[in-house]
């Protein structure tokens, strides 16, 4: 019963609980929150020594890859659920209590939290007890390409075939939505940290240096693309050659990067195309008119569209502002609970 | 207060409405050298599609999602600027940026910053506060009555009357206590050399009426308690004169109207004499209990 009571003084959420990011929408406020998800945390020495949490979010992000011994800094989801559950409701409890400022009691908020939907059971279980130990209310899930569907505004409800491209970190998902339901959904695993795995390997391969997490992100943000336009870019990394052992700086061009993430760009391809197979022909000729919506931070790598519209033969959509179509979607579900009870997930 | 012109007209007719983005994306088609079908082959559209977009014709295009990513998909294949084309689009449509939650006026969820809140809280807090501060002051015992306190200092005239520290439950208001003299002592005292307690939040009552008829005739009896035991007596009138378990080493002496009906619950703990004599329990006993009538009026076999 207390936790009614301090309902009333908590803002109900939807949280976009990302590998890469998460965001959160405040019910009436809009998307408030958006860090990175990383946790870093303080081994204190001896036996006994206790797991404090040292930084969240950005501050940790900063950390990722320059910590000493005793302090780590965990990322931790991994491939669109949980890798580890504690951390993950330490993080959450920290971004739940960031959207609380200045409370007069602690926060018991109803939550919407959007799951791949190859997610298993299992996965969404410690998803939604980790919501739970975080001190949420009520936790309503809701699998990610119905709330990409629903933040970029698509006729979810209507009979007609909507397709959503949902390019995150952990996951791709690729989704088929018509009258309120999933039609067709397919999760993969390959999105933004594989792309970045992708440039590390690249690297490593060609010239034998070895560049950290964040510097293959930063060649993915700023030189990857997806399609090439004749335009050259070019970018200095620096990274530790592998043989001598000491930091040698490098420069990367577009072309490169392109071909690094290659190989993952042609699996999502392969999905897309897996996932028109299976699309029922009516659901299909509406998909073929209106085009593939997509959404989620991959959305932004450059020429992403254009590769997609030059290999399914689909016109292609970027929704506004993809990287928080997400919870933007999630967040609508969380204002209109009534009306949209029927996407959410029970397990 | 200023009059409309006469030959003012009563309806100004409303100002056009801003150019949408079509005009500029064909204008940089055609300088482009570009006709509709190429632009429609390369973003895989229907040239319908394109003609709507160019016409700013957006009912025959799928939701405004789909029409802001054609725009943005065919600037962008002109060497345009998204941003422009879509401003001119929000414009056209009312101004209405991109409605990422349209048709949502989400019901403003009430905070605890809220002032009327704020005010449940406090008058919550104040009400909690009340309610403790009544249990604190009700939780408080009573003045205790001075009741149970001997005095010695002139002896009793009849040695009648002292009421169980607790009002008897059942005691009727109007006749019973005075009528129904009893002692009750925690010393093996005699009777006479106590002064009658009363309470002093109830005053004494009025001696109930003598009953009609024959006058009562009164009983003694002298409880003696060797071992712990329940003990009940009630007097000729029903009224109840003990009621209650006492421990062993006390000793009480009644006077009551006859006859006395009492009821031991350790028969053998008890030793009782009835006006001044010895009483055996021993015909009345049934197990560990006992039960038998004192005095006048008494059933056959009970002293009289």
């Amino acid at each position: 019963m207390f936790r009614t009571v301090r309902g009333y003084f908590s803002s109900d959420l939807a949280i976009d609980l990302g590998t890469a990011n998460t965001l959160i929408y405040v019910r009436g406020k809009g998307v408030i929150l958006n860090e990175p998800s990383v946790v870093a945390i303080r081994q204190e020495f001896g036996p006994r020594g206790n797991r404090t949490v040292l930084a969240v979010g950005a501050e940790a992000k900063k950390m990722l890859g320059r910590t000493p011994g005793s302090i780590q800094a965990i990322r931790p989801m991994k491939d669109g659920v949980i890798a580890d559950f504690t951390v993950t409701g330490e993080m959450l409890k920290y971004f739940i209590r960031k959207v609380h400022e200045k409370r007069l009691f602690q926060p018991s908020p109803r939550i919407v939290i959007c799951v791949p939907c190859g997610s298993t059971q299992v996965e969404r279980r410690a998803i939604r007890e980790s919501a739970i130990s975080a001190g949420a209310r009520e936790v309503y899930l809701i699998e990610e390409p119905m709330a990409a569907a629903i933040g970029a505004d698509l006729p979810i409800a209507e009979p007609t075939g909507s397709m959503v491209l949902d390019v995150g970190g952990g996951t791709t998902e690729v989704g088929v939505i018509s009258l309120g339901g999933i039609v067709y959904s397919h999760s993969l695993r390959i999105a933004g940290d594989k792309m970045d795995e992708a440039i590390i390997n690249y690297v490593r391969r060609k010239y034998g240096i070895l560049i950290g997490e964040a510097t293959a992100e930063r060649v993915k943000k700023e030189i990857g693309t997806a399609w090439p336009d004749g335009t050259l870019q070019e970018m200095e990394i620096k990274g530790r050659h592998i043989a001598d052992g000491v930091p040698r700086s490098v420069t990367i061009s577009s072309k490169e990067a392109y071909s690094a993430l290659t190989e993952c760009l042609s699996g999502i391809v392969t999905a897309i195309k897996k996932a028109l197979e299976q699309t029922p022909p009516e659901l299909a000729a509406d998909i073929a008119e209106k085009g593939l919506v997509v959404a989620g931070g991959g959305a932004l790598l450059k020429h992403l569209d254009h590769m997609l519209r030059e290999e399914t033969g689909l016109p292609i959509v970027i929704t506004d502002d993809p990287l928080t179509c997400v919870v933007r979607g999630c967040g609508r579900a969380l204002e209109e609970t009534e009306k949209l009870s029927d996407v959410f997930v029970y397990e | 207060m200023d009059m409309p012109a006469p030959n003012a007209a009563p309806h100004p007719t409303p100002a056009p409405a801003p150019p949408g983005p079509g005009r500029s994306l064909g204008q940089a088609r055609t300088d482009l050298g570009l006709s509709r079908e190429d632009v429609a082959r390369q973003l895989h559209l229907k040239p319908q599609h394109i003609v709507a977009l160019e016409d700013d014709d957006y009912q025959s295009l799928p939701g405004a999602t789909y029409v802001r990513g054609y725009l943005r998909s065919y600037a962008q294949l002109l060497g345009l600027s998204p941003e422009p084309i879509l401003e001119a689009h929000a414009r056209m449509i009312g101004g209405q940026q991109p409605a990422v939650l349209p048709s949502l006026s989400p019901p403003p969820q009430a905070t605890s910053s809220h002032r009327h809140i704020r005010l449940t809280t406090y008058l919550v807090a104040a009400i909690v506060f009340g309610l403790a501060l009544v249990w604190w002051q009700g939780g408080k015992p009573p003045p205790t009555p001075e009741i149970g306190r001997l005095d010695t200092r002139a002896p009793a005239p009849t040695g009648e009357l002292m009421g169980p520290p607790g009002p008897l439950p059942d005691a009727a208001p109007a006749a019973p206590l005075t009528s129904a003299d009893h002692a009750y002592m925690n010393t093996p005292a005699p009777l006479r050399g106590a002064d009658p307690i009363v309470q002093p939040a109830a005053p004494a009552n009025p001696p109930s009426p003598a009953p009609v008829g024959a006058a009562p005739v009164r009983a003694q009896l002298s409880l003696y308690v060797e071992q712990e035991s329940w003990i009940e007596v009630r007097d000729g009138q029903q009224n109840r004169l003990l009621y209650e378990s006492f421990p062993a080493g006390r000793t009480m002496m009644l006077e009551g109207i006859a006859p006395l009906y009492v009821f031991l619950g350790n028969a053998d703990g008890v030793r009782v004499e009835f006006n001044g004599k010895p009483f055996d329990l021993a015909p009345h006993k049934r197990g560990q209990v006992a039960r038998f009538a004192l005095g006048a009026g008494a059933p056959a076999g009970a002293p009289r």
